[in-house]
């Protein structure tokens, strides 16, 4: 009777114990805040045996990499001066990651040219995390020595990519509307430069006006709109052999011209009796399609990543306003509701933003809306800002600021400006003139 | 020797004297209580224990201590080269109007001063010959740089969005807004430790506030609130990290944006200015494995 007395209270004792003991679990910690700064890269000359042309390339490759880089906001090149270790040490003795930890270099940029038999140059970078003391990435490269800034870009788009995880956008092209003159008589010509302003080249000479250039996303061609014969209509530009081509001989005015994502078809607006609708133009067949047919104006189509749907501007509903709808004009849906006026909407390469100029109480500003409409965020304004087109990764923006200038007002600047999506690092693209209406061309190819 | 007595109750066929009628009455309230004992307390041993009796780590502590870690301000690139203000009563001109202001010319042929990159044989876009992973040669191991100065935020603006948005209140009725915040302690309930062991709140705050300082939110990264990334800390007892590992292996492979928002976070915690971590060295045992989870969710 004791024994089972005693097993009796044994046993409740361990049931009462261990339902009440407690399960051991990790701590968990949600880190909520961080910060957006710009990651400090070190980024060193390139070690190079080649002394033919000097050792230019093996400076000017980084510096451009460096230049690149700190453009986009999103890394900070160390000063070289702050370097402990040297080029020639690290390629004789490996890295001594603790002295560019000392720096608080947290990715490190190293790499070698040298000259090849056949006379062409090879490039050779790789990328290191610090922290790790790991390789991230490393490619070479051999091409001639004109080539050099591509293999720089080509360089910049690996780093970024590696430690962004977005596709790049330096070894790409902005064409844009160069403007000189006085306002009665202003000279427009359409320009195209390197995403950092180099290689500036003119396309036209600029005897007709050029207006909304836009990029081709599959091929080295650019479709504007273009005041020849007294008449605006959508033109096709080849890059390559400088032709210029009438885009479908329309019975009224078309403009706003953007390309499908395949480059096969063009979107426009056509004006017609005092109606503005979209179409279509397929390149290949030359044949239109009205798109839209409401009595309303609507413009500026842009076709989806996946050219599935369309986003454009139209005052059906009594105020200018967003709306997507499929790209054969069906399910038409309005995604803006805000004061004022919207327009110019530019689908993101990305798919997950849409651009747009906002007007209101007197001011401009571009913004960027999600396609289902929400998550709306004006990133700039200024007196006259207009035009965006997004880098070809989706992340940044360039557009055109205008103010007035001289005595009066009377005058007008336009100039080129980049901006990162969260809204930061406004930059300054220079132009050796004025410049509008920029469109920024897909990765070259 | 005398044996204890034996008795056989029923179906022996021994009657039970009247002297035993006292105990196994007794016996039988025993059991009865026993059993009635048993039914009301059992029940509550398999039960949660009440809410009311796990303890509730309470500390006095200063108001802004506990406000400031999700309020810290991140430093904002300032905007270059831009121009002078714009004037803010002059009314904007229109964009440029659709009128002819050349004289008409269709037989332009603009010259083609661009050099066409894709045919020129001397400007093929370079194509990478190699690319190869060369095994990491073997780095000397200079001393670790001493870093003793714990970054500490200063909280300076009011809202967490780190992104910039020049009417924030004019956004529209169709914006979603209704998403919960992710909880901010995500210590199972229930658990008991003795209080003292506990990591306060204000102690989690100041860890927060340290990688606040060293963390990099991947703020313009497509979907960017999705890339929360957990990551299991081992420590040592010096709050230096032994050994970090991303919990989503998978997706670290597989997802080159989460690989990167993933490496910034390892990052972080590999920062100098954020080694070694804020935590209460004498509670180790209580943060030596712990998942830190980097959410940016609150910021976007």
């Amino acid at each position: 009777m004791r024994k089972f007395l005693a097993f009796t209270l044994i046993s409740f004792l361990a049931i009462v114990f261990f339902s009440v003991h407690p399960a051991h679990a990790e701590l968990r910690i949600d880190i909520t805040s961080g910060k957006i700064e710009p990651l400090p890269i070190a980024i060193t000359t390139f070690q190079t045996d080649d002394n033919t042309n000097g050792q230019g390339l093996s400076f000017d490759i980084p510096q451009v990499i460096a230049a690149n880089l700190e453009r986009s906001g999103l890394f900070k090149p160390l000063n070289s001066r702050a370097f402990v270790q040297s080029t020639q040490s690290i390629h004789q003795e490996g890295i001594r990651f603790g002295e560019w930890r000392a720096i608080n270099a947290q990715a490190l940029v190293t790499g070698t040219v040298s000259r090849q038999g056949d006379g062409r140059t090879r490039v050779e970078f790789r990328l290191w995390d610090v922290f790790s003391e790991k390789q991230l990435t490393g490619t070479a490269y051999t091409t001639t020595d004109q080539n050099w800034r591509r293999i720089a870009h080509i360089i910049s788009d690996e780093i970024y990519s590696r430690l962004t995880g977005e596709d790049g956008y330096f070894d790409s092209r902005i064409v844009y509307i160069s403007e000189s003159g006085p306002p009665q008589n202003r000279e427009k010509r359409l320009a195209i430069m390197d995403q950092d302003g180099q290689n500036h080249k003119y396309l036209t000479n600029g005897r007709n006006l050029v207006l909304t250039p836009r990029f081709s996303p599959s091929q080295q061609t650019i479709a504007y709109m273009s005041y020849e014969n007294n008449r605006p209509r959508v033109y096709i530009y080849n890059i390559n052999t400088g032709r210029q081509e009438l885009l479908g001989d329309f019975p009224g005015m078309t403009f706003a011209p953007r390309f499908s994502p395949d480059g096969q078809k063009v979107v426009m607006s056509m004006a017609k009796d005092g109606n503005t609708d979209i179409y279509v133009m397929d390149l290949r067949s030359r044949r239109p399609e009205r798109v839209t047919s409401s009595p309303s104006i609507d413009t500026s189509p842009s076709y989806s990543p996946d050219g599935n749907q369309i986003v454009f501007e139209s005052d059906r509903g009594g105020s200018q306003q967003l709306y997507t709808m499929s790209a054969g004009g069906a399910n038409v849906q309005r995604i803006t509701f805000g004061k004022g006026r919207y327009g110019n909407p530019v689908w993101s390469p990305r798919g997950d933003w849409i651009a747009f100029t906002r007007m209101h109480q007197g001011k401009f500003y571009i913004g960027i809306i999600r396609p289902d409409g929400s998550g709306e965020r004006l990133i700039t304004t200024a007196y006259h800002v207009e035009g965006p087109s997004w880098s070809p990764n989706g992340r940044a923006l360039v557009y055109f600021k205008e103010r007035p200038q001289g005595p009066g007002g009377t005058q007008r600047s336009a100039k080129l400006y980049t901006i990162d999506i969260t809204g930061f690092n406004e930059r300054w693209l220079q132009t050796p003139r004025d410049g509008s209406d920029p469109a920024w061309s897909p990765l070259n190819k | 020797m005398s044996r204890p007595a034996s008795f056989h109750i029923g179906g022996s066929g021994i009657p039970a004297s009247a002297s035993m009628q006292g105990p196994v009455l007794g016996s039988v309230l025993f059991h009865l209580a026993l059993v009635l004992s048993f039914s009301i307390s059992l029940p509550y041993v398999t039960k949660p224990l009440p809410e009311i009796s796990t303890p509730v780590s309470v500390e006095i502590v200063e108001i802004d201590e506990l406000t400031q870690t999700d309020f810290a301000a991140p430093p904002r690139p300032q905007v270059k080269d831009q121009p002078p203000p714009e004037p803010k009563n002059g009314k904007p001109k229109p964009a440029p109007k659709m009128t002819a202001e050349t004289p008409p010319d269709l037989t332009e042929p603009a010259p083609p001063e661009v050099e066409t990159i894709e045919n020129a044989p001397d400007v093929v876009p370079p194509k990478p010959l190699q690319r190869k992973i060369l095994k990491k040669p073997e780095p000397p191991k200079p001393p670790e740089p001493e870093v003793t100065k714990t970054a500490q935020a200063k909280p300076k603006k009011d809202f967490q969005s780190l992104l910039k948005n020049l009417m924030p209140e004019e956004a529209p009725a169709t914006e979603d807004q209704t998403q919960d915040p992710p909880p901010q302690n995500t210590e199972p309930a229930g658990q008991i430790t003795r209080l003292n062991d506990r990591l306060t709140m204000s102690e989690q705050d100041a860890l927060r506030r340290q990688l606040a300082q060293c963390w990099n939110v991947m703020a313009g990264a497509k979907y960017a609130e999705d890339l929360v990334v957990e990551v299991r800390v081992q420590m040592n007892r010096d709050r230096t990290v032994q050994n970090a590992q991303i919990l989503n292996n998978g997706r670290y492979n597989a997802d080159t944006h989460y690989r990167a928002a993933a490496d910034a976070a390892l990052r972080a915690l590999r920062n100098p200015r954020c080694s070694p971590l804020a935590l209460p060295e004498e509670k180790y045992e209580q943060w030596k494995t712990t998942v830190l989870v980097f959410d940016p969710r609150q910021m976007l």
